[in-house]
């Protein structure tokens, strides 16, 4: 092997390494971006499930705010906003009053297009109608 | 048509259910339950904002009265019920954000000792018709209406058109 073999060798050699280093670490971002976004999807999730408990319990401790829908859906965005423990960081979470004034959107968002949204209706929750002063 | 399309809603939640219910409980192990894929996910929320969105307008038509209709009997109901043709419209199906949506029946569940219970069955319409059915607690109201006490999903599944 004369050394022209050996220096075509040794590029073709190191090439190879450097393409498997890059591919190595295209894969390790992957994986930890998608692992980052299950951990997003189960924090929303969590989120979610929390605001049926959170509501029961802030109507035990009080009375509910008002017989008319429309007036409830302030009291839930405020307990929604005070109750529902807090985000890691790089999830991003957001409420406001729908067009029809009768219910609160809920909007979370994070990185790798994670996006979810629902509408809470205080009549889903029993805040209003015509026990609701009971 | 697929089978799963035939098959009943569960009317008791299965232990994997109960413990997704719980609050309890981590996210890990609920995990399985829950639809993984982001399409899905937007399917179960708008599912589940139409479920809310529906209970508001069983409250209120007055509710009570209504509690038995499935997809072949509104009208029936209606008049049964006293109910006024936009408020019936309002009650057979709805819209949330883009999708719209139909209502496939109120079913009355056997009276518990934790009261009055119906179960409330959705489906998306256009491209994506999934189904969607959830466990509804009521208590009865002044002037024969009822009160939501309690509302958990029973399940989400997909349906071919």
């Amino acid at each position: 092997m004369n050394l022209i073999e050996v220096i075509v060798a040794a590029s073709v050699f190191l090439g190879a390494c450097s393409g498997a280093a890059q591919m190595g670490a295209s894969s390790a971002a992957a994986m930890t971006s998608s692992r980052a976004r299950t951990e997003a999807l189960e924090q929303i999730e969590a989120q979610l499930l929390a605001v049926g408990p959170l509501i029961a319990a802030a109507r035990a401790e009080g009375p509910a705010p008002s017989s008319s829908c429309r007036t409830a859906v302030p009291w839930l965005q405020a307990q929604l906003e005070t109750g529902l423990p807090p985000l890691a960081p790089g999830v991003q979470r957001a409420f406001s009053v729908d067009p029809t004034g009768e219910q609160v959107q809920i909007a979370f968002s994070a990185e790798g297009g994670v996006r979810r949204q629902r509408l809470l209706n205080p009549a889903a929750y029993g805040l209003c109608g015509a026990s609701a002063a009971d | 048509m697929p089978a799963a399309q035939q098959a009943p809603w569960p009317s008791e939640p299965s232990p994997a259910q109960a413990a997704q219910d719980d609050p309890g409980v981590c996210p890990a192990h609920r995990r399985g339950r829950r639809p993984a894929a982001a399409a899905e996910q937007q399917l179960e929320d708008t599912l589940a904002s139409a479920a809310q969105q529906q209970l508001a307008a069983l409250q209120r038509a007055g509710g009570g009265c209504l509690l038995a209709v499935d997809r072949m009997a509104w009208e029936q109901a209606a008049l049964s019920c006293g109910i006024a043709e936009p408020v019936l419209a309002a009650l057979q199906q709805g819209q949330v954000g883009s999708s719209p949506y139909r209502v496939l029946a109120y079913r009355l569940r056997p009276a518990t000792a934790a009261g009055t219970t119906a179960e409330l069955e959705l489906q998306l319409s256009g491209e994506r018709p999934w189904r969607a059915a959830y466990r509804v607690q009521l208590a009865p109201a002044a002037g024969g209406s009822v009160q939501i006490t309690a509302l958990q999903e029973l399940g989400l599944r997909g349906a071919r058109a």
